[in-house]
């Protein structure tokens, strides 16, 4: 145990790879589709949704082919909660878009994000250890990390060919339901699947 | 492709002769983007009903891949359905073990340029029939695809549409993993998984089933057929996957016990430090040890008039004698463990070499007690030499209870120092000072408050019958070496030892009476005495007093193990005082017919002599000294480790709770 503290905080000195769950979320200054920089502790007081994603990554596709990302969006966005859609592809890689493209697929994907967060060089999304696309994060009015993980329970390829999204468990929404609750999230860290991504 | 691009006119026309084939049978490869889809079996003549094997045959775009079962932290594995026709039955795929595809950070599993997965068909009649069967999969190389291959399974006069390639389809159900060997062991200790098995080697790598056993990308080490890996937090105690290895794939399918770990085998650094700390507190009081120190003790006392800072200088140099010594038999038990010798602690007496040492050592401080010499000085000498001379002798009294000491295993340590063994080696060294500053903590006070010494006794006459007294302790101490000794080697080694101990006598009582070439001749004796001991074989006493049926080998241990028939694994030695006191308390005749009656197999593991299977089996359970006690019985899934002192009640506790 002290052995694994010891290299826990050495860890946190170094490189603070990845967040913990019911810690403060760090946080980051990114630039939007506007070209306005979008800084995390702004929305402190509001409940923030993380979702790491590439357009061209056939989970990620799947989601919103069904509408089920929109509808998620949607949903909370109306609630006053601030979803961050974040781009971590680098130049050059699979899912890295412009400022006018992102606009473009936001408008015909009738999504709904309250940003889209350019993150080229992939320091955020290290900074949170996102994996793949999708990739979600919840965090609370107190700046307080939640939720990390898939978005649902249809791990592996369930997502990609299983036909029905809206029948799966959304770990995000029940998070969502436990925060407006005022309850303690039940599954609070879970396996992300989906495509790498693209560093 | 071959058929798709004929480079040469032979390829063309074979291609040709390939394609009519093809329509003969009706067999096609379904080609998508990024791979050509086809059945593969052996033989595509079916003569009789029954069940044949046949395997999905993917070949991607060279450097592409599709994933393993868990494709790892990105991914998913292809999905097969095939529409239910009636008299034949398409059963699940198999996987084959997969190979590790990295993309830092990121690590999946997968099958880079082509896999075959085997599966069965059961055919029940031979009449015309077909399947349509729905592949959907994702192909990847930097980026994926999804994509899907929609393949027919026709049966048409006695002949399958499928290729006939019955090389390929064995070797990759040779692929598919196996029962895991019965040596197949895991455990876990500070969050650290330990697999081990014979069959494990250097490439060997472990493809969980389950998502919350390890993060994928974490470094699997390699030692001694052993892979050991970081886990989750999450990790529930099921270790659920396939390892490969040199022979191919098998399965494990393991449950650790997390609650034993806490209380048992793994204790943390600062636990493993405290208990080093009272352990060598403790040693203080055992009966070897005791008259050393309290002769120390009784020097402060006669001394207790003099200056404070004499006194502290004095206990000082103890101190300093002290973890010195632990600190150099740390870095030689250091150094042999990390030149791969199996090693613990308590090995040093696994020698004759060694335990005659000791003996002889023993034995004289008890005649020099007894018969009351000052052996470092002489009456004259005393005074002028007192400051130098004493702390010589301050400091090397602290080294020889240390070497005295090194028999006595107080319960405490074989935990803490099987802990300092198993670690890296600062943590070694640290665990040990922790045992030395323990061991010398009563001068340590003392040095730091001199006036200590005025709360021990007045010094008078008593002083002179308890040296004698602990004199009688250490012939004990020197007749207990004497008996594990016997243990070891045969009469005729004995018989040196013997000699050895009146020599000394002789030497001592030549001293006392003031013999005027004392010197010369002790020196000439001890000469003689050394070169015949240098020259002497030991030989091993062969002829074990133990029948068999209760020696422990690993090979028992497994039988009973696969025969779910319950034992208990006694790991003792002569030179184990604790086990020769749990032996009498705990291992009565009463005792072992209970064990009879409920049909638990006692075995007894030998460690008197060196012995690298019970070293090896030892270092298992994360002890490296005795006593250890292992049950099992089949309601346990891992063999559990009892106390380190035993009493008939508790074992019966044990034995009437599992």
């Amino acid at each position: 145990m002290k052995i694994k503290i010891l290299v826990f905080l050495i860890a946190c000195c170094t490189l603070f790879a990845g967040v913990k769950n019911d810690a403060t979320a760090p946080t980051f200054v990114l630039m939007n589709q506007d070209s306005e920089m979008v800084d995390l502790a702004s929305f402190k007081g509001k409940k923030i949704i993380l979702e790491w994603t590439n357009h061209d990554c056939p989970f990620v596709k799947r989601h919103y082919d069904t509408e089920n990302m929109q509808e998620l969006q949607r949903e909370y966005t109306n609630n006053n909660v601030i979803w961050l859609s974040i781009i971590s592809s680098a130049e050059g890689k699979q899912g890295y878009v412009t400022k006018s493209e992102a606009k473009g697929l936001t408008a015909s994907r009738n999504a709904q994000p309250s940003h889209v967060l350019f993150d080229s060089n992939g320091d955020v999304g290290r900074l949170y250890d996102a994996k793949t696309t999708p990739h979600m994060y919840v965090i609370d009015e107190k700046g307080l990390l939640r939720y990390q993980g898939a978005i649902d329970d249809l791990g592996r390829t369930g997502a990609l060919f299983s036909t029905d999204l809206s029948k799966a468990k959304n770990y995000v929404r029940n998070a969502m339901n436990s925060l407006f609750l005022g309850k303690d999230v039940a599954e609070k860290n879970t396996r992300p699947y989906g495509c790498s991504v693209k560093y | 492709m071959r058929a798709a691009k004929p480079p040469f006119p032979f390829m063309r026309f074979l291609s040709l002769f390939l394609i009519i084939l093809a329509f003969a049978v009706d067999a096609k490869a379904i080609k998508t983007d990024h791979a050509e889809i086809s059945i593969i079996g052996k033989n595509n003549i079916i003569s009789e009903p029954g069940t044949i094997d046949l395997g999905y045959k993917f070949i991607f775009t060279p450097g592409w891949h599709t994933y393993w079962i868990n494709p790892g932290d990105s991914g998913g594995p292809p999905t097969f359905q095939s529409s239910q026709v009636k008299g034949w039955k398409i059963n699940q795929n198999l996987w084959p073990g997969p190979q590790t595809i990295e993309y830092p950070p990121l690590m999946t599993y997968g099958y880079e340029n082509e896999v075959v997965f085997p599966f069965k068909l059961e055919i029940v009649d031979l009449e015309n029939k077909e399947t349509d069967i729905n592949i959907k999969f994702l192909v990847c190389d930097d980026i994926c695809v999804p994509e899907e291959a929609n393949l027919k399974l026709i049966l048409k006069n006695k002949i399958l549409n499928i290729e006939e390639r019955p090389d390929e389809l064995k070797k990759w159900t040779k692929l598919v993993p196996v029962r895991g060997p019965p040596d197949l062991k895991a455990s876990i200790q500070n969050n650290q998984i330990r697999i081990s098995a014979d069959l494990i080697d250097r490439g060997s790598y472990f493809f969980p089933y389950d998502d919350q056993v390890i993060d994928f990308s974490t470094k699997q080490n390699f030692l001694d057929s052993t892979l050991s890996f970081e886990t989750l937090d999450s990790f529930d105690g099921k270790v659920n996957g396939i390892i490969s290895s040199e022979s191919g794939f098998f399965e494990i399918n393991k449950k650790v016990s997390l609650q034993e770990t806490v209380q048992q085998t793994s204790i943390s650094l600062l636990t493993a430090i405290i208990f080093a700390l009272i352990g060598g507190l403790i040693l203080n009081l055992m009966p070897c040890v005791l008259p050393v120190i309290a002769l120390k003790a009784l020097s402060l006392v006669k001394n207790a008039n003099e200056s404070r800072s004499s006194v502290t200088m004095n206990a000082s140099a103890y101190v300093f004698g002290v973890i010195l010594t632990f600190m150099v038999i740390a870095s030689l038990l250091i150094s042999f463990k990390n030149a791969g010798e199996l090693i613990g602690w308590g090995y040093q007496l696994q020698s004759p070499f060694i335990v005659t040492l000791l003996c002889l050592l023993i034995f004289s401080i008890g005649l020099i007690l007894v018969i009351n010499i000052d052996i470092f000085s002489s009456a004259g000498k005393l005074e002028r030499f007192n400051k130098g001379s004493g702390l010589v002798n301050s400091f090397l009294t602290g080294a020889l209870s240390v070497i005295v000491a090194s028999p006595c295993t107080a319960p405490f340590m074989g935990a803490a120092l099987g802990f300092a063994l198993i670690q890296p080696d600062i943590y070694s060294y640290l665990v040990f000072l922790s045992l030395a500053v323990g061991f010398a903590l009563p001068y340590f006070l003392i040095a730091i408050f001199p006036s200590l010494v005025n709360f021990l006794p007045k010094p008078g006459q008593w002083m002179e019958s308890l040296k004698q007294l602990f004199g009688f302790m250490m012939f004990g101490a020197a007749i207990w070496l004497l008996w594990v000794l016997a243990n070891q080697v045969d009469a005729n080694s004995l018989l040196i030892v013997m000699v050895g101990l009146f020599l000394s006598a002789f030497i001592l009582w030549l001293q006392k009476t003031n013999f005027k070439h004392s010197i010369k001749t002790a020196l000439i004796l001890v000469f003689v005495y050394g070169y015949c001991l240098g020259n002497w074989d030991f030989k091993e006493n062969t002829g074990t007093k133990e029948d068999d049926s209760m020696a422990w080998s690993l090979e028992r241990e497994i039988d009973l193990r696969d025969d779910n028939r319950s034992y208990f694994i006694n790991f003792t030695a002569a030179w184990c005082i604790t086990c020769q006191v749990n032996e009498a308390v705990a291992f009565t005749d009463n005792m072992m017919e209970i064990f009879d009656n409920k049909d638990i197999t006692y075995l007894k593991a030998d460690w008197t002599n060196r012995n690298a299977t019970i070293a090896k089996e030892l270092e298992k359970y994360n002890r490296s000294g005795l006593p250890v006690y292992i049950y099992w019985n089949k309601n346990l899934d891992e063999p559990m480790v009892l106390n380190e002192l035993l009493t008939e009640g508790y074992l019966m506790e044990i034995i009437d709770e599992n």
